[in-house]
């Protein structure tokens, strides 16, 4: 290796040592993080759907923009206007992988989600790799007391957001695209919210896209954890904490009936530097939003249940706003048939690393979205109330889980695209096979859910496809 | 989180609140996760100024009910009814002659209402 580089990468080493470089800057005294986004009820008759978008690389990319398209492809009459399904989305929760696809379409639109195919098709890794092997780019993010997570950083500029701000997201009339990462000494869900940003009394409309995406998708390990400073120690002096997080605090028996909602309050009010707090955050390392929550629902539960959520959407839904209540989770779990099962070694230390990551990961996915199961499934029931005072009666609630094990395995060619579809590594570059076969799964998937097909019937949308008496057996609504 | 349901009654419709933040209407059955909650309305006019409810274990046929007045019909108390009262005999009073004592009682209550009027606004 020549003497040069020798020397430039002992420099890097050396800088390495550097202060921590905080990616967030704080909000000048008097302000708050504004949010100029509401969910459209003008027309109750119109459905509202929530999307959640799993981890996973860009296998989870590609998946959720594979379903994105399938809700841009349906289009349903409404006197005077023909709409899309992607036009009622109000909601896309994402962690990881999804978050680049959510916050691609968060800034670019329905229209412009082709233009999300080249970061699928190009090789990212050997990009990401090409940039992590110049030296000077290591000395670069040293000085600056950088890591190895701005070349995510970088690469996600350069191929999808070119330096594009969180102000972009959070304009009247788009979607709430809420990118999820974790807390990684609480394992608290931090997302991109400028409720959070004004729990940390730090500027979020400044923040570039790339470098929250990149934290939502902050793999630890391979990547450093991204660095936040909470500004509420020094800043945002004086301002009142919230009535809902000082009441969670006090209350007697909401630790007792709603520990969740306790906890949230508790984490909020450290965060703000309230009262009494339970831990003194000074700092916030965030990391893979998937490690709290791999599909993002802990933000769909907070928007459709949550009183104080900025979407409103439980006061839409008691005030009757709201009719049609759609959910789509995208869970693109790879779990591969060929495993540790069928190996009569005993697994090593990158294989037991794999498991101890792998294992909760999957486990709390499948607790929450137990949980999200619970919750329209009480909708649902709700709506069947015989009160004339309720306004969500009739309320109709449509949970589409798209999973790869929905696929048939007593159709053989589901069965094996079902096993090419799990097989998917984890990864920032995907084949053309492998982005093949996850656009068939979405279809598929999609196609042959009973919620799904019960939606298009109830909007009277025409598809070959559709077979009503399994849309309604599989999906009975009020 | 469990859902529960609640009414809260109210003689007009106003915002629910629940720790400050609008969750439906009054006199409608609402929607509410499981939770403890400090419940008031918007606007003002109303008694008494929050109410602290513990909502768990209601149902679609048992919701809990909690009532808001109106804080005029209080405040005003037994005044507001005696200068109602008046008014309604001051028009009788004009007609027929009435004994000295009773006409000071009624420019009294007159007062007291106007009083009252002043009060209210």
């Amino acid at each position: 290796m020549p003497i040069r580089t020798l020397v430039a990468l002992a420099i890097a080493g050396l800088l390495a040592g550097c202060a921590t470089h905080f990616v967030n800057v704080p909000l000048p005294d008097g302000e708050g993080n504004p949010e100029r986004r509401s969910i459209d009820v003008s027309d109750k008759s119109r459905p509202v759907i929530v999307v959640a978008l799993s981890g996973g690389g860009s296998r989870a990319a590609a998946l959720g923009w594979n379903v994105l398209k399938e809700l841009r492809g349906v289009k349903y009459s409404k006197p005077g206007a023909e709409r899309r399904l992607i036009d009622d989305v109000a909601v896309v929760s994402s962690v990881s992988g999804g978050s680049t696809i959510a916050a691609f379409y968060g800034l670019n639109g329905p229209d412009a989600l082709d233009q999300f195919e080249p970061f699928l098709v190009k090789d990212n890794v050997k990009s990401l790799l090409a940039a992590a092997a110049n030296p000077f780019a290591w000395i670069d993010h040293a000085i600056h007391g950088g890591s190895r997570t701005d070349f995510v950083v970088d690469m996600m500029n350069a191929e999808l957001f070119h330096g594009r701000t969180m102000a972009e997201l959070n304009q009247p009339g788009k979607p709430f695209v809420i990118l999820n990462g974790t807390d990684m000494a609480g394992g608290e869900v931090f997302s991109f919210r400028p409720g959070m940003f004004d729990d940390i009394c730090a500027k979020l409309d400044t923040l570039p896209v790339a470098i929250a995406a990149a934290t939502s998708a902050d793999v630890p390990i391979i990547f450093a954890p991204e660095a936040y400073r909470n500004y509420s120690e020094t800043h945002c002096k004086g301002r009142p904490i919230p009535t809902w997080i000082t009441n969670k605090l006090t209350q007697k028996t909401g630790p007792y009936i709603n520990l969740p909602e306790y906890r949230r309050a508790r984490y909020a009010n450290d965060l703000r530097w309230g009262p009494d707090p339970f831990r003194k955050i000074q700092y916030l390392y965030l990391v893979d939003g998937g490690l709290a929550d791999n599909l993002g629902i802990h933000s769909v539960l907070d928007t459709i249940e949550s009183p104080h959520d900025p979407a409103r959407m439980l006061m839409h839904i008691n005030n009757g706003n709201i009719n049609n209540l759609v959910v789509v989770v995208v869970n693109a779990r790879s779990d591969p048939v060929e495993s540790e099962y069928t190996s009569p070694d005993r697994p090593g230390i990158f294989s037991m690393i794999d498991s101890v990551t792998g294992v909760p990961i999957n486990s709390t996915t499948a607790s929450v979205n137990a949980q999200l199961d619970v919750l329209l499934a009480q909708l649902k029931a709700a709506a069947q109330i015989d009160r004339p005072d309720a306004p969500f009666k009739n309320l109709r609630v449509y949970g589409i889980l798209v999973d790869f094990d929905q696929l048939r395995p007593s159709i053989p060619e589901q069965k094996k695209l079902r096993d090419r579809a799990k097989a998917i590594p984890t990864s920032w570059t995907i084949s053309a096979e492998d982005r093949a076969v996850l656009k068939e799964a979405a279809e598929v998937l999609m196609h042959q859910h009973p919620c799904f097909q019960r939606l298009l019937l109830d909007l009277n949308v025409k598809a070959p496809y559709i077979d009503p008496v399994f849309a309604k057996g599989g999906c009975p609504q009020p | 989180m469990a859902i529960e349901f609640l009414v809260v009654k109210f003689p007009e419709s106003r915002d629910v609140l629940a720790d400050d933040s609008p969750v439906g209407k009054t006199n409608k059955t609402l929607l509410l996760p499981a939770d403890e909650y400090e419940i008031s309305l918007s606007g003002t006019g109303y008694t008494p100024a929050s109410q602290d409810v513990i909502l768990t274990g209601t149902s679609t046929q048992n919701p809990m009910v909690i009532a808001f007045s109106l804080a005029t019909a209080l405040t005003t108390g037994l005044t507001g009814a005696k200068a109602k009262t008046a008014k309604t005999r001051k028009a009788p009073k004009a007609k027929k002659a009435k004994p000295s004592t009773k006409k000071a009682t009624t420019k009294k209550k007159a007062a007291t209402k106007k009083k009252a009027a002043t009060k209210k606004s």
